[in-house]
């Protein structure tokens, strides 16, 4: 037999080999679990881990990996009984911390410098972004166990971010002055709802207004998706983003849930890739017209376009949505490319934010589900004790 | 059998750097990739610490197939011509395998 080319050999053998890669690097159930467990036990044994390296990148990172693990632990205390007394405690910690924070040093703490840059719009609202993830963690905590000392404080977060969007040309509050983003205003109102749940509070007409609004003015033309950011009056400031969306459409799930069914199924045509049973999410659209890398879309993966904060928020939305075959590829994916450090499960090309979003999406369902229960099923959450 | 060892000792080359770039610790500078980096050097180390870990883990196991599907043809009988459908002029396909194999067989242990 002659010798065949060596190009054809390589060839061949890739052919062989490619196919099989994502088999060798895919996370089953029984995978997802342990990596989960490793996770929620490090974020649960460290609730408050000290943060000056993402704080000097961004102190955003800090405030929302706060966010994701007690939304992380949350679903993991009620799904797991026997996990329920180390993750409230967990979350306590984390909510008690963030408020004596943001209660020292104002909420500029967990924001970018140009917080500074003047007043609000609105002279009597406060950043959107912090009040909206305040009142989404305590009101996760409480639809677990509700808590008494917390309470107030949400109702008077929530009673703002009410007063803020109703104020609002564009039915939004701004998360820095003359800037809204619909990160933080789905965040709210996902918040909102949950704490209608747990408190009996009632933001459902607000929600319903927002989206009716923000069908009609901060929907992007050309794809249907919703917008990233715009000022106080409406004027878009950025288009549909990845790092954005899978998030925001997260949220709609409990405000209205055709919407957001919707929005992931743009958001995963537009943006969501796979090839070889790998998955990736880009950070904009064919159709954006400026697509420049920035501190929410990470360095973009020359020729695939991948942006690491659009997919690792992706994994969230293929959890959420139920999405379990691009689920498995944007694991699959980050395996192969995550470099995962075997004694702590982290993976290294990731970093604290990245691993409280994958605990979240890996833990993700009995909150929400929670939230979105029959009304009559509110009246079996406890009173605050 | 000079490619075959030449591709198995670049997947070898590949894994091994791999090896000691982990023992050196270079993994954690992959940090970069998500804007954290461990030092100023950590934004060329960290994607090159990448693309090593993509190499171990795609191109590796490709040079090791294509290493080992070439030992095995090379192995494997030069070739094998048909029996005679009719007289005896031709060898037998038995003498026939046999002469071809051990034309074949000093070249290949060199």
């Amino acid at each position: 037999m002659r010798r065949p080319p060596l190009l054809l050999l390589l060839v061949a053998a890739a052919l062989a080999w490619l196919p099989a890669l994502h088999a060798v690097h895919g996370l089953g159930g029984a995978d997802r679990e342990a990596l989960a467990s490793t996770l929620a036990v490090r974020q649960a044994t460290t609730p408050v881990p000290p943060a000056l390296a993402m704080r000097a990148v961004n102190p955003e990172w800090d405030f929302m990996r706060r966010t994701y693990v007690v939304l992380a632990l949350a679903n993991r205390a009620l799904a797991k009984p026997p996990e329920r007394a180390r993750s409230l405690a967990a979350i306590d910690a984390i909510v008690d911390s963030t408020l004596a924070i943001a209660g020292q040093s104002g909420d500029e703490h967990f924001m970018l410098p140009y917080a500074r840059r003047g007043p609000f719009m609105d002279p009597r609202a406060r950043s959107l972004f912090i009040d909206g993830e305040l009142v989404m963690m305590i009101a996760a905590r409480d639809l677990v166990e509700p808590r008494a000392a917390t309470r107030p404080e949400a109702l008077a977060r929530a009673e703002r971010i009410a007063g803020a969007m109703r104020r609002s040309p564009s039915m939004s509050g701004e998360s820095y002055p003359d800037e809204c983003w619909t990160f933080c205003n789905t965040t709210a109102l996902a918040g909102l709802t949950l704490l209608d749940r747990a408190a009996g509070t009632d933001h459902h007409t607000l929600a319903r207004d927002w989206v009716e609004h923000a069908k009609a003015h901060l929907v992007e033309p050309r794809t249907g998706l919703l917008v990233s950011s715009y000022t106080w009056r409406g004027e878009i400031t950025a288009g549909p983003e990845g790092s954005s969306i899978w998030m925001s459409a997260h949220n709609l799930l409990v405000v209205d849930e055709a919407f957001a069914r919707d929005q992931y199924a743009r958001a995963r045509r537009e943006l969501g890739a796979s090839f070889l049973g790998f998955g990736w999410a880009r950070e904009w659209p064919d159709s954006a017209e400026v697509s420049r890398a920035d501190v929410d879309s990470g360095p973009i993966v020359p020729l695939l376009e991948a942006s690491p904060g659009s997919s690792g928020l992706a994994i969230l939305g293929a959890s959420a949505f139920g999405d379990e075959a691009w689920l498995g590829a944007l694991l699959a994916s980050l395996e192969l490319a995550g470099v995962r450090e075997e004694a702590t499960g982290r993976y290294l090309a990731s970093n604290d934010v990245g691993d409280a979003v994958l605990l979240y999406a890996l833990s993700f369902g009995p909150l929400w589900q929670r939230a979105r229960a029959p009304e009559g099923r509110s009246a079996l959450l406890e009173a605050p004790r | 059998m000079r490619r075959p060892a030449v591709l198995f000792g670049l997947a070898a080359l590949l894994a091994g750097a791999h090896q000691l770039a982990n023992l050196a610790g270079l993994a954690r500078h992959a940090s970069a990739i998500a804007g954290m980096p461990l030092s100023a050097a950590s934004d060329v180390i960290g994607p090159a610490f990448v693309a090593l870990h993509l190499a171990a883990a795609v191109v590796a196991p490709i040079l090791m197939i294509a290493a080992t599907a070439d030992a095995l043809l090379r192995l494997a009988p030069r070739g094998t011509p048909s029996a005679p459908r009719s007289g005896s002029a031709q060898p037998s396909s038995s003498e026939a395998r046999a002469s071809d194999v051990s034309s074949v067989a000093p070249r290949s242990v060199t």
